[in-house]
């Protein structure tokens, strides 16, 4: 009874909360040793969960014919299945206990293990998380915030309107603060499921054109929850830039062009969801705690 | 007699998913009633019966002397005091059994219950003899010297019956006394003991609406006068002194202890049940519901265990469906709330010697309807189908 295998770790889990269960693990055992000594099941446990498998399958006589038939085969693929799975999660925890990543050392690939943790939430259109590619990062060109000399350059991919980005920006902040040696550069990747997203990336290129990127940039995560076309052009004057040049520009569009290529760049890096910071070639997605950022910087920071 | 009115009593079926129980022949439902007079006992006068002189106890005496009434009556026994109150079958052979002396030959048939061949065959100074089922020629041929005959009234195996009067009176001019097991008859059989001319009988009440844990043992009064005591102690005794006791007349010497009373009333009540129910109405009814599975089996091509006629096995149906085990047939139909019994219902010498590894039992009863035999059939050709 090879399907033993399976059952003894199911209920000897289930049996932690019921002693139903703990009497079932007793016989699971039973089978189990007398499966691997290579003797019958005598205990009726696999003639009973062979039973109420076929019995859920009446519905369908041909599979539960089929299931009831080749029962000891599809036990032994599941059982396979099992020992793969339980070979890869058991990989996958020594990798995260290790590396804090199930994937391995310096992988960017998605985590499950890392799902639950909050820094892990995103805002995103797409469906699928994937692999990213660091390599395809560019700086030049863009405004930097800190040390323009910086041993070490954070790159953030994040969206104006998005609440995940605007978490992570306090811890950002704190850490330009305590790491001269360490900048920002920041990529706008307005997601359309966010209203003014496109409108905000816009109005922050055009307070860039008058020198006051990093200011504008500020005010709209301060203000995110108020977002408008009224309030784009309040805040240009409350940074005292000329409203009639800003009103122009944000009014014209006329930086749709960086818009556009700056979202092909974030497809191009694999962005799937913001914020995404990269740090060399290690990568964290989701709004990071302070702790985590600093722990990537200590790590990736040039001796 | 009408099955839904009866269904009524029995609070297990009268549950929002009621079970489809056709495992009667191993154990029947109880009707409200009698669980309410087994109550009555613990709530009204919980006290020793035939002990004491207070009003309790003398409550608790005539209720369990009202219960022997009733099944001496139901049995049509000639006294009262004929009717042993046991904890089930068992216990009545086996304190049949406790009297066999050295040499005495016993003759059983070859389809009894375990109850009625352990007993006999611990008894290694006992003859133990066997003869084929229900075969009076076989019979004939092997009641010469016979101290005994124990034999079984209705199989539980499938149904099928001894013909025990015929058996009786060949017992009877042959000088042997007869010992019937009616565990599976007395539930829905007419049984006169005094026109069956039977010695002994034994039966319990579990299978017929009674509590768990009573039996019945009748034996003819100068039968039980000739019986060894059995299990001995307080009530089995009018005197002791220290190197000496004074036995205690029938039925009480054969009650040792403290008695189930509570039970011992209740059992009372499933037999009062019973007679008002009509058991030869319950025989009909049991056949009529055996008829249409037999009919279903027949088309789908279900080996039965024992005769075609489902007249000639009453409520019981043995079956294998093809090569499919047993057990798989029973564990499938109670993930469907079908209870049936799966194996060789203690009957494991007929198997072994027939060759049958086991069989799927579903037995019926009074409480059994149509609309369930129908559910049954159904699942049932389903299962038909997996195990092609």
């Amino acid at each position: 009874m090879v399907l033993c295998f399976i059952a003894l770790p199911v209920f000897a889990l289930l049996g932690l909360f019921s002693v139903r269960y703990r009497e079932l693990s007793k016989e699971a055992i039973r089978c189990l040793f007398r499966t691997v000594t290579l003797k019958p099941c005598d205990t009726g446990l696999d003639q009973r969960i062979r039973s109420k498998f076929t019995a859920k399958l009446m519905f369908w006589p041909s599979l539960a014919r089929f299931v009831y038939a080749q029962f000891t085969i599809l036990s032994w693929f599941f059982v396979i299945l099992l020992l793969a799975s339980a070979f890869f999660s058991g990989q996958g925890l020594y990798n995260y206990a290790a590396y804090g990543n199930c994937n391995g050392q310096n992988s960017n690939a998605f985590c499950v293990f890392n799902v639950v943790r909050p820094e892990q939430q995103e805002c995103t259109t797409f469906d699928v998380k994937h692999e990213l590619y660091p390599f395809n990062v560019k700086t030049k060109g863009h405004p930097v915030r800190g040390n323009p000399l910086a041993k070490l350059t954070i790159v953030e991919y994040g969206c104006y309107s998005c609440p995940y980005t605007k978490e992570a920006e306090p811890a950002v902040r704190q850490i330009l603060k305590d790491f001269p040696e360490v900048n920002l550069v920041y990529h706008d990747v307005p997601l359309s499921i966010h209203s003014n997203s496109i409108e905000a990336a816009h109005a922050a290129l055009c307070a860039q054109e008058q020198g006051k990127y990093w200011e504008y940039h500020d005010k709209i995560f301060e203000r995110q929850d108020k977002l408008s076309n009224e309030t784009f052009i309040a805040f240009a004057g409350e940074l005292e830039l000329n409203v009639t040049q800003f009103s122009e520009c944000y009014s014209t569009n006329r930086y749709q062009n960086v818009v556009d290529q700056e979202y092909n760049d974030a497809l191009s890096v694999g962005i799937y969801g913001t914020p995404t910071f990269f740090i060399n070639n290690a990568n964290l997605v989701g709004p990071q705690k302070y702790k985590s950022l600093k722990a990537v910087i200590e790590k990736e920071m040039p001796r | 007699m009408n099955p839904e009115k009866i269904r009524n009593d029995f609070l297990v079926l009268n549950q929002k998913k009621p079970p489809i129980y056709f495992d009667n022949a191993c154990m029947t439902l109880k009707p409200r009633q009698v669980t309410d007079k087994i109550m009555e006992y613990y709530n009204e006068y919980p006290a020793c019966g035939g002990r004491s002189n207070h009003r309790l106890s003398r409550k608790v005496t005539e209720e369990v002397l009202r219960s022997r009434r009733i099944i001496s009556d139901f049995f049509n026994t000639k006294k009262t005091e004929e009717i042993i109150f046991t904890r089930n079958t068992t216990e009545g052979i086996n304190l049949v059994a406790n009297s066999i002396k050295k040499g005495d030959k016993v003759l059983c048939s070859g389809k009894e219950h375990n109850s009625n061949l352990v007993p006999w065959l611990v008894r290694k100074d006992a003859v133990h003899k066997t003869f084929r089922f229900n075969d009076i020629e076989d019979f004939n041929a092997k009641i010469k010297n016979t101290k005994l005959v124990s034999i079984v009234h209705v199989s539980n195996v499938d149904g099928t019956s001894n013909n025990v009067k015929e058996m009786i009176k060949i017992a009877h001019e042959n000088d042997a006394i007869v010992l019937v097991d009616a565990a599976q008859s007395a539930p829905s059989r007419e049984i006169d003991v005094r026109k069956l001319d039977v010695d002994l009988m034994v039966c319990s009440g579990h299978k017929m609406l009674g509590p768990t844990g009573t039996g019945i043992l009748y034996g003819k009064m100068e039968v039980l006068e000739q019986l060894s005591q059995f299990i001995v102690g307080g009530d089995t005794v009018k005197n002791t002194q220290y190197d000496s006791f004074e036995q205690e007349g029938i039925p009480e010497r054969f009650e040792a202890g403290l008695q189930d009373y509570a039970n011992l009333i209740g059992l009372g009540e499933a037999v009062r049940y019973l007679k008002k129910a009509g058991r030869s109405d319950i025989e009909k009814h049991e056949t009529r519901l055996n008829e249409k599975i037999t009919e279903a089996f027949n088309r789908l091509g279900i080996d039965i265990i024992g005769p075609k006629e489902p007249e000639q096995r009453a409520g019981i149906i043995s079956f294998n469906v093809g090569k499919m085990n047993h057990h798989d047939v029973a564990l499938m139909l109670d993930s469907n709330n079908i209870m049936i019994r799966s194996g060789m219902h203690c009957a494991h010498s007929w198997f072994n010697a027939n060759n049958v590894q086991g069989s799927a039992r579903a037995s019926l009863y009074l409480y059994n309807n149509e609309e369930e035999v129908d559910f049954f059939l159904e699942k049932i050709e389903k299962i038909v189908k997996i195990g092609k």
